[in-house]
């Protein structure tokens, strides 16, 4: 699950959602950013309202016609201390999310339980300051995520489907190097620099 | 009839339908049971107990409840699994006006693919009643649930 808060290439592919509404697609402007050790990182982008033609075409996920009967999940109010940017991932290694998607404040605990199981505690926040308005906005906003999120059930359920796929055989192995090996900042999505900072760490953690 | 006697098994009948509605998986009928301005929520007993605000689920409107059925049928990615809901004998708590107030236990048991029938969700209705003219709706359903350890994912109402 720390894996999936690295990988900025998924939502696009599978969260139906953001696609649609402009949450995170791939071409969003964005930034992957991490410390200096590569193990704690920031996944930052900028909603994009406007889909282009050979984008929506492109995107399996996107659904043009799709139209919400109630609004309100989606009545983004833009706050100041956001900046440019509309979402903000941010992981603490080895097993903290904190999560800025628009006006939806969480944080997500990672609790191993053993080798293949592991309990994830949501905590949605706001401010104190908050007008009533305000908070109602961030709980309707926080149906997208949780365990019953139209968003984040997408992760809960094809981390399931992974797990129980690879356990099939042990000896599979599976090679994928996308935005090759290194381990640097950018400033686009299609990569996995954030997955391979958090190992290089662990590694030289592990093995000292 | 006796009035008292015609509505409790009009709504022994309201549940028994809404049950079935979930368990064969017609999704598209769920929102049916409930009025335009209705509320839906599931959320856990620690939070409704404590009185916070969160809930696992927040549907404010039979709209709403439509964008939900939307989302199961066509965008979010999940393993499909039955439901078998088992509700208890509904309590009639009090009468506001016309509305009803008032709760069941629940059990909704979940089988996966190739898996056997497992206890997914279990816990209590407390819902808010209305007379229409096609019958008994729910203006409010709670579905307020005991354990705040969710079997990964919850997908379809309960």
């Amino acid at each position: 699950m720390m894996e999936n808060i690295k990988d900025p290439y998924h939502p696009g592919l599978l969260h139906t959602w953001f696609v649609t509404f402009g949450l995170w697609r791939a071409d969003n402007q964005s930034q992957l950013i991490m410390d200096s050790h590569g193990r704690h990182a920031c996944m930052i982008s900028r909603r994009n309202q406007v889909v282009d033609e050979t984008v929506a075409s492109a995107a399996s996920t996107y659904r043009a016609n799709m139209k919400l009967h109630d609004p309100r999940m989606l009545d983004v109010v833009h706050e100041p201390w956001w900046g440019l940017p509309t979402v903000c991932m941010t992981t603490i290694f080895p097993n903290v999310i904190f999560q800025q998607q628009v006006n939806s404040l969480s944080t997500r605990q990672i609790v191993p339980q053993g080798p293949d199981q592991f309990d994830f505690i949501w905590t949605h926040f706001g401010f104190e300051e908050d007008t009533s308005e305000m908070s109602a906005r961030r709980l309707q906003q926080a149906n997208l995520f949780g365990p019953a999120g139209l968003v984040s059930a997408d992760d809960g359920e094809v981390i399931e489907y992974s797990q129980d796929g690879l356990r099939q055989d042990e000896a599979f192995a599976t090679l994928c190097e996308l935005g090759g090996t290194a381990v640097e900042n950018t400033n686009h999505m299609v990569t996995e620099t954030l997955i391979r900072g958090m190992y290089r760490y662990w590694r030289q953690v592990m093995e000292q | 009839m006796n009035p008292e006697l015609e509505l409790r098994l009009n709504l022994s009948d309201l549940y028994a339908s809404y049950c079935a509605c979930l368990d064969a998986g017609r999704f598209d009928d769920w929102p049916e049971f409930f009025t335009d301005d209705c509320r839906y929520r599931v959320v856990a007993r620690e939070n409704h107990e404590r009185n916070l605000p969160l809930g696992t689920m927040d549907l404010q409107s039979r709209g709403a409840l439509l964008d939900r059925v939307y989302a199961v049928q066509s965008t979010l990615f999940h393993a499909p699994y039955y439901q078998r809901h088992i509700v208890g004998p509904v309590r009639i708590l009090g009468r506001e006006g016309e509305t009803i107030l008032a709760e069941a236990n629940y059990l909704v048991i979940r089988t996966k693919r190739d898996q056997p029938s497992e206890v997914f969700n279990a816990g209590r209705y407390l819902d808010r009643i209305v007379q229409v003219q096609q019958g008994l709706r729910f203006a409010e359903k709670i579905c307020i649930f005991d354990s705040e350890l969710i079997p990964n994912s919850i997908i379809y109402p309960l």
